[in-house]
């Protein structure tokens, strides 16, 4: 298996990922411009985040890339040290 | 009068018995054995493959008792309804493109509205996982056929008249069709005095039956019919979880037979069953309802997902990592499913602490899915891609399950429920699963196995369109009905311009875009359907045994042994024909014990 076909795997999954993040990105964002009298955006229940579009496209990006980058990691972690295919044969 | 009704129920007779000789004159039925095997290519197609047993022409469908002749059958008759949903649901997005009801009255609305729901679940989502089911099991497994082929037959020739039933509303002149929405709430569905609501009870049941008699065909075959090398280790996935799903069938549609006819009954003969005070009430309903309704919200979704965990190693050149802990969430989420119906009920006064207990199990339903999910995108991580038509379909259902999963646990927490419930963000979650990801599944299935059930390979171009079209269509349909839903857009409406709750003029463009995103959609559709249609009469026959170079990664699997047989024989080689089925012969590319796993 080249280096190449190998990253086209992660790769897709990043891309996936990233789009993921975007989209919560641009929810928040929507919901800031549209709703920001009732949207009170505070990360982790610490972090104070404006109540606008940027603010809360920031608080979406930020909350879902790191409770999937977490799933992600642990995909990372998984997948170098239990994955045992052996390519081409069962 | 009187003498006139006899008359045409005499003479009605007379053409049915007619209809019956004539048939006895035409082909002689029982000649055919139950098992006689056949290809289910193209109608009519010789391929040479031991269906001379069979009668040629539209007998042939009528009364075939092949396990893939049903498959297609039931193919042909879900993506049919598929189109019948799909254009309900354009009339009801076109007359929501500006708040007042200008296109169709309310009550069409609400007429297609509950019949798009119906028509989507019970007319596409199951027939559809029925049709790979019966196609590819027996196949999977080694058997010759389904256990009860008669049976199988009958199951399916139960959905057309259950159809005819469901739309009685809107092709008999003069009644007006249900407009119950698809949960038939009571007393709403009680009070409601149209002809077109019973029909729709009585289609309901039938399909009901269907489904049930289905179910019970596809347990007893993966348990008894199971070639002698197959066992529970080497079983395939999907044919785990068409086990799994055929289990929650067999305790969840019953029961919503016997919750209709009791409806039935308090609609024409005056029983009490869900009367407010006498009867058990409007919440009587609603725990029958979700009892089945929620199960079946899995009987539908864990099907799709044994295709994708079936499809992605096999584009990803690698077995399916963790395959036990699939098996194992498949059987959770199977058990987990009858305990989470009253997440439907959150905002309906039942007791708190009823609805902490059922907020803690639909919290708890979420592992075993994302148990799916880490394994899914595990065994990409390191996969050698391909990005085919089928990989594109599954990398786009993980992509909307994961958008239609987050937004529904959500959903399953007590306090953001009764804030968002019965707006369109309900809406748009449960729409990111069964369009973005049953439908996504559904598509990847029929182009994996396109090559198996035509002969023919379907274009690949026109393919990567349909899912680019269905992917963007989707995520702007019901994205823009998410936030809807966050602008407390209240569902079921046919006109919001009284809408007092957000802002109109934002809710009217998420409207305006979700409309656009659901022309995108049935663009997107329409190519499927051309590319379908064109490349299994036009398309050159499929020659390769192996047609998706699974023998490169080691995950040749039965059905394309079936598939290479098939072509082997058909070349005039030397097999011997046998019953369908896969059963090992030489020299071929029969997969060997093991093959399945993954």
């Amino acid at each position: 298996m080249s280096v190449r076909t190998v990253n086209r795997g992660r790769r897709v999954v990043l891309v996936v990922y990233l789009v993921v993040i975007a989209i919560a990105g641009l929810m928040g964002a929507i919901l800031g411009a549209t709703r920001p009298d009732i949207v009170d955006p505070v990360l982790f229940g610490v972090v104070q985040l404006p109540a606008s579009p940027l603010g809360m496209a920031a608080y979406g990006m930020i909350t879902v890339g790191i409770a999937i980058g977490v799933l992600l990691g642990a995909v990372a972690y998984v997948a170098a040290r239990f994955d045992t295919h052996e390519p081409g044969g069962e | 009068m009187a003498g006139q009704q006899l008359a045409l129920t005499v003479l009605m007779g007379l053409v049915l018995v007619g209809v019956a000789a004539l048939l006895t004159r035409i082909e002689d039925w029982r000649q055919y054995t139950p098992l006689a095997g056949g290809s289910a290519v193209a109608v009519g197609e010789d391929t040479g493959y031991g269906h001379r047993e069979k009668p040629s022409g539209v007998i042939r469908w009528l009364t075939t008792v092949d396990h893939k002749d049903i498959g297609i059958l039931y193919g042909v008759f879900a993506l049919l309804a598929l189109a019948i949903g799909g254009l309900m649901v354009m009339v009801m997005r076109f007359e929501l493109i500006t708040p007042a009801s200008d296109v169709v009255s309310a009550q069409f609305y609400n007429a297609l509205l509950t019949s798009h729901g119906i028509t989507m679940l019970f007319l596409f989502g199951t027939p559809i996982i029925a049709a790979f089911g019966n196609y590819f099991v027996p196949l999977l497994i080694g058997a010759d056929d389904m256990a009860f082929p008669r049976i199988n037959a009958i199951a399916f020739w139960l959905l057309p008249p259950g159809a005819l039933l469901i739309w009685g509303g809107f092709l008999v002149p003069g009644i007006a069709p249900a407009q119950t929405s698809w949960t038939m709430y009571t007393p709403l569905s009680v009070e409601q005095a149209h002809v077109g609501a019973d029909l729709m009870l009585l289609g309901l049941h039938l399909t009901g039956v269907s489904a049930t008699m289905g179910a019970i065909n596809f347990i007893v075959t993966i348990f008894t019919e199971r070639g002698e090398d197959v066992n529970w280790a080497n079983l395939d996935i999907f044919s785990w979880t068409m086990l799994t799903q055929s289990g929650l069938i067999l305790f969840a549609f019953p029961l919503l037979g016997s919750a209709i006819v009791m409806l039935l009954l308090d609609r024409n003969l005056g029983t009490l069953f869900y009367a407010v005070g006498e009867g058990g009430g409007p919440i009587l309903w609603q725990h029958l309802f979700w009892f089945f309704g929620h199960p079946e919200v899995y009987i539908l979704v864990l099907p799709p997902m044994g295709l994708i965990s079936y499809i992605i190693p096999r584009f990803s050149g690698r077995k399916l990592f963790g395959f036990k802990f699939v098996v194992y969430s498949t059987l959770a989420i199977g058990v987990l499913s009858f305990g989470v119906w009253a997440h439907h009920m959150f905002a309906t006064g039942i007791d708190p602490r009823l609805r902490a207990s059922f907020m803690a199990v639909s919290l708890a339903i979420a592992i075993p899915s994302a148990v799916k999910t880490f394994n899914w995108i595990t065994t990409m991580w390191n996969g050698r891609i391909r990005l085919a038509a089928p990989m594109l379909f599954s990398i786009g259902f993980i992509s909307n399950f994961i958008i239609g999963g987050v937004t529904g646990v959500f959903l399953a927490a007590i306090p953001i429920d009764l804030i968002l419930t019965d707006t369109y963000y309900v809406v748009g979650h449960f729409h990111y699963i069964v369009m973005g990801a049953i439908a996504f599944a559904v598509f990847a299935g029929i182009y994996y196995w396109f090559p198996i059930f035509t002969g023919k390979m379907y274009q690949r171009t026109l393919a990567k369109w349909h899912f680019w079209l269905s992917m963007i269509g989707t995520n702007v349909t019901f994205f823009a009905m998410l936030l809807l839903g966050y602008m407390e857009m209240p569902r079921r409406y046919a006109s919001y311009d009284m809408v007092t709750v957000g802002p109109l003029e934002a809710q009217t463009l998420l409207h305006q875009a979700a409309t656009v995103g659901a022309v995108i959609l049935l663009v997107g559709q329409v190519i499927f359907v051309w590319n379908v249609v064109s490349s299994w009469l036009d398309a050159p026959k499929v020659t390769d045994t192996d047609p998706w170079d699974l023998k490169q990664s080691g995950l040749f699997t039965r059905e394309f042994g079936w598939h290479a047989d098939r072509l082997t024989a058909a070349d005039g080689g030397e097999q011997q024909t046998v019953t369908d089925g896969g059963e090992k012969h030489e020299a071929t590319d029969s997969p060997q014990p093991g093959d399945t796993e993954a």
